[in-house]
């Protein structure tokens, strides 16, 4: 009885996929985006990020369209077409490419599952062959070369874990001119205004404000809806 | 006489004086507030100043001003003020005073009113008197030497149709000027094209005079039908000949005219103007429908077509690039991308468009459309005709560029993946870390990948967390058994100890066995063996060689009743008869001497 449910399922959502992707090759973006957020409301993929990252983008909409290739890359880190997408929008939106740190491109090599994975079987690994050896009498260059590498295995997926908490919190401005409020008030005045694309740090929420830090140091309150999380 | 007549006027003078310094102020509640612009008429493009003086007072912040002042539609009033104080004597008394001056620049002629409003001073409010301004045309020698003009080649044209156009600011030859703000359009019926920073600069005689000519050239793009008027302004900060030298500090500079040249030009003043280009009346037409296509690019002006396609075989699935090149001249920004009159058994994606003008201004160009074409089947023989058409503004018609249809052979497809860039990225990507970046947006993906339902990281969804429990329960067993091996191996009484017990439940199991089988023999010798296990646990050598003294001898130690010593002793007996003598007397049931054989081993256990 399940297999008939999983197999409707997913019919309805590849239907959804494609009318969407016939919708933008006719140039009916926004109608291509409308067929897209169904498939999202019912599942998700890199692909699908991808593509409606694409409709976004070619109605203008660059915030909307860099928060969707990040969505893509969470999903799919060494996915070429949204890296070279997402350059290719920031360079033509005059954009900064954001700098990332070493720990973030560390972070960004693999997916979450598989850090989390490599590190679970890494920290085992250097627990066994800790153990063992003292159990079973003494160890040899094979024990110590596999604990060496275990360690720093699991040291990686500590470190990438960090990478990843930090991309946790990375938010995209989705309007043009988002005023970056010093209160999180709506009478505040501004102290800097950012542009749709822009990516920052969420640091803390108030209400329906949020506490942002953006790369070039400038912080302030925004409203919840004039952002995007890329991790939701 | 003249002279102490002279004496008694100074002295009267230095006593006034000296009063008139000792006297109190006018205080705050005799202040008197006034206004005016100052000219109250000035030239279009001149400055003035509106002028606010408080008597009795200095203690008047600009804010206190400049917050209360109204806008008035026309009149640009600055935010800053230039303040002067006062100190006078008047008949005698002593009176402060403050003015506050601010630029006003009108946008359009005619008489401007600036209505009377209140001032709060010390928490008093005074009346500030309404003032008036007059703009008036500029004048002929104020045109003369500088003007604004923009050349259109025609005064109608149609919507959405590009003109190429210059604005010319002409400066005559001894006035220096320096550009405050680039010129501005005035009227929303138009677009235009982005002007350059720095304008073509040319020299031009008109009338004998010498002129300097700076030039930007662009494209108006009417926007809508009918009568519509354009003009540009320019602010430009003049410094006007000195002739004369310096004027009195006491006269002001808005007072002098344009026309008036000897006021004009011989002070050697900065000045800030705003020059006007004038009404530009443009009679903006409609588009004709009739031989409109159906599908209108948009284009208008003047345009050739150019097709290229990347090649004319291929497999089923295998993309072909088709390249459109519209060159000519016209509003290219308007240009849709030509469509494909037959999609069908094609897969087409959106064009890669670009524009290589050759000129400043984006009227003469190429602009290109690259379209990936996917036949789908080999029964696909030709690329369909692309449609294309502009209108032509000068003859009034409707041209027609459709493409026409390209013969191209397909071959069946030999690999059934579909067509995608990735291996294009991929191929790239494995040269070099850095992903190249595309020439243009790379299309979108058609197939939807892996579904992922959740993203909830995985070390906080359950099955995960579950996971690590194994590794830790084998490693803990591994451990467990291992430390109970190596103890086993180190520690022989702890040996004993496990191997004996082992031993006991053997034997007792093996006496049982035999006193439900009432096998008399077999059961008084496992219960012997049972007794010297379950007490040879305790003594270093194999227990089978323990004789009953030594175990009477644990059993003293160890304090036990005379009722484990007597049980003992029995069932010793029991067993040595039946081994040596053959037979044991018929006293009880074996089942009696197994309960009681099962309660000793208990005893003895209970004593170590």
């Amino acid at each position: 009885m399940i297999w008939p449910h999983n197999f409707i399922f997913g019919a309805e959502i590849d239907s959804l996929f494609n009318q969407g992707n016939e919708k933008y090759s006719l140039g009916e973006y926004e109608i291509a985006i409308n067929h897209y957020e169904k498939c999202l409301q019912l599942s998700q993929s890199a692909a699908l990020h991808f593509n409606i990252g694409n409709a976004w983008y070619q109605i203008d909409e660059v915030g909307n369209a860099i928060l969707h290739y990040e969505k893509a890359l969470v999903l799919n880190p060494g996915y070429p077409e949204a890296q070279a997408n997402l350059k290719f929008v920031r360079e033509n939106s005059d954009l900064a490419l954001p700098e990332y740190s070493l720990v973030s491109r560390l972070a960004q090599a693999l997916s979450l599952t598989t850090w989390c994975w490599i590190g679970a079987v890494s920290f085992w690994a250097v627990i066994v062959l800790i153990t063992l050896p003292r159990l079973f009498g003494g160890g040899n260059l094979f024990t110590y070369g596999g604990m060496l590498l275990s360690l720093i295995l699991s040291l990686c997926t500590v470190v990438a874990l960090y990478g990843y908490h930090n991309k946790n919190n990375e938010v995209v401005i989705l309007n043009n001119d988002t005023t970056l409020r010093v209160a999180p008030t709506d009478i505040s005045p501004s102290n800097a205004y950012l542009q749709a694309g822009e990516m920052a740090s969420m640091e803390r929420t108030h209400q329906k404000f949020l506490f942002l830090k953006t790369a070039q140091g400038e912080s302030g309150w925004v409203l919840a809806e004039e952002i995007g999380k890329i991790w939701e | 006489m003249k002279r102490t007549s002279n004496f008694l006027k100074l002295i009267s003078l230095i006593l006034t004086l000296t009063v008139s310094i000792w006297s109190p102020p006018l205080l705050a509640q005799n202040a008197v507030v006034y206004s005016q612009f100052n000219p109250p008429v000035i030239h279009l493009g001149q400055s003035s100043s509106f002028v606010i003086t408080v008597y009795g007072t200095q203690d008047v912040s600009q804010e206190t001003i400049r917050g209360k002042l109204r806008s008035v539609d026309g009149l640009k009033i600055s935010n800053n003020s230039s303040v002067s104080s006062e100190f006078k004597f008047i008949q005698g008394k002593r009176t402060t005073s403050i003015t506050y001056s601010f630029n006003v620049q009108a946008e359009r002629e005619g008489e401007f009113t600036l209505e009377a409003w209140q001032v709060n001073i010390k928490g008093r409010n005074y009346n500030v008197p309404a003032a008036k301004l007059q703009v008036v045309p500029q004048g002929k020698e104020f045109e003369k030497s500088m003007f604004l003009k923009l050349d259109i080649p025609k005064d109608n044209f149609y919507v959405g149709e590009s003109i190429p156009c210059h604005l010319k600011l002409y400066l005559r030859r001894d006035i220096q000027a320096r550009m405050r703000a680039y010129p501005e359009k005035t009227g929303d019926a138009f677009t235009q094209s982005e002007l350059r920073k720095e304008p073509h600069s040319a020299q031009e005689t008109i009338d004998g005079q010498i002129y300097r000519l700076f030039s930007w050239p662009l494209t108006l793009t009417a926007l809508k039908a009918g009568e519509e008027v354009l003009s540009y302004k320019i602010e430009l900060a003049v410094i006007l000949p000195n002739k004369r030298g310096r004027k009195s500090p006491f006269d002001t500079l808005f007072n002098d005219s344009f026309f008036n040249t000897d006021s004009l030009f011989n002070r050697g003043n900065f000045e800030n103007i705003t020059l006007f280009s004038g009404d530009i009346p443009l009679d903006v037409l409609d588009l004709p429908i009739e031989g409109k296509p159906d599908n209108y690019s948009g284009a208008i002006g003047v345009f050739n077509l150019k097709t290229d396609v990347s090649t004319t075989t291929v497999e089923a699935g295998e993309p072909i690039t088709l390249t459109l090149n519209a060159n000519g001249e016209g509003n290219f920004d308007r240009i849709a991308a030509p469509v494909l009159t037959e999609t069908e058994n094609f897969k087409l994606y959106p064009p890669k468009t670009e524009f290589t003008p050759i000129d400043d201004i984006g009227y003469r160009g190429t602009k290109s459309f690259e379209y990936i074409i996917i036949p789908q089947s080999e029964e696909v023989t030709a690329i369909p005709s692309m449609a294309f058409n502009f209108f032509d503004p000068e003859t009034g018609e409707y041209i027609d560029l459709s493409t026409k249809t390209t013969p191209i052979k397909v071959l069946p497809a030999i690999t059934q993946s579909p067509v995608s860039t990735s291996a294009f990225i991929a191929g790239q990507t494995d040269d070099s870390e850095e992903v190249k970046l595309p020439p243009t947006l790379l299309p979108i993906q058609l197939l939807p990948g892996k579904w992922v339902n959740d993203i909830t990281p995985v070390f906080k969804k359950p099955v995960y967390i579950t996971s690590q429990l194994l590794p830790a329960f084998l490693i803990s067993i591994v451990a467990l058994i291992r430390r109970r091996q190596l103890r086993f191996q180190r520690d022989e009484i702890f040996a004993r100890r496990i191997s004996g017990s082992k031993s006991v439940r053997k034997w007792l199991n093996k006496a049982r066995k035999a006193a439900s089988g009432n096998d008399n023999s077999a059961f008084f010798e496992s219960a012997q063996r049972a007794i010297q296990e379950c007490v040879g646990r305790h003594f270093p050598r194999r227990s089978e060689s323990l004789i009953l003294a030594e175990i009477e001898g644990y059993l003293t130690e160890h304090k036990a009743t005379d009722d484990l010593h007597h049980n003992i002793r029995q069932f010793f007996n029991a067993a040595d008869a039946i081994k040596f003598a053959d037979g044991i007397s018929e006293s009880e049931p074996l089942s009696k001497w197994e309960k009681t054989l099962s309660k000793l081993l208990n005893d003895i256990e209970s004593l170590g």
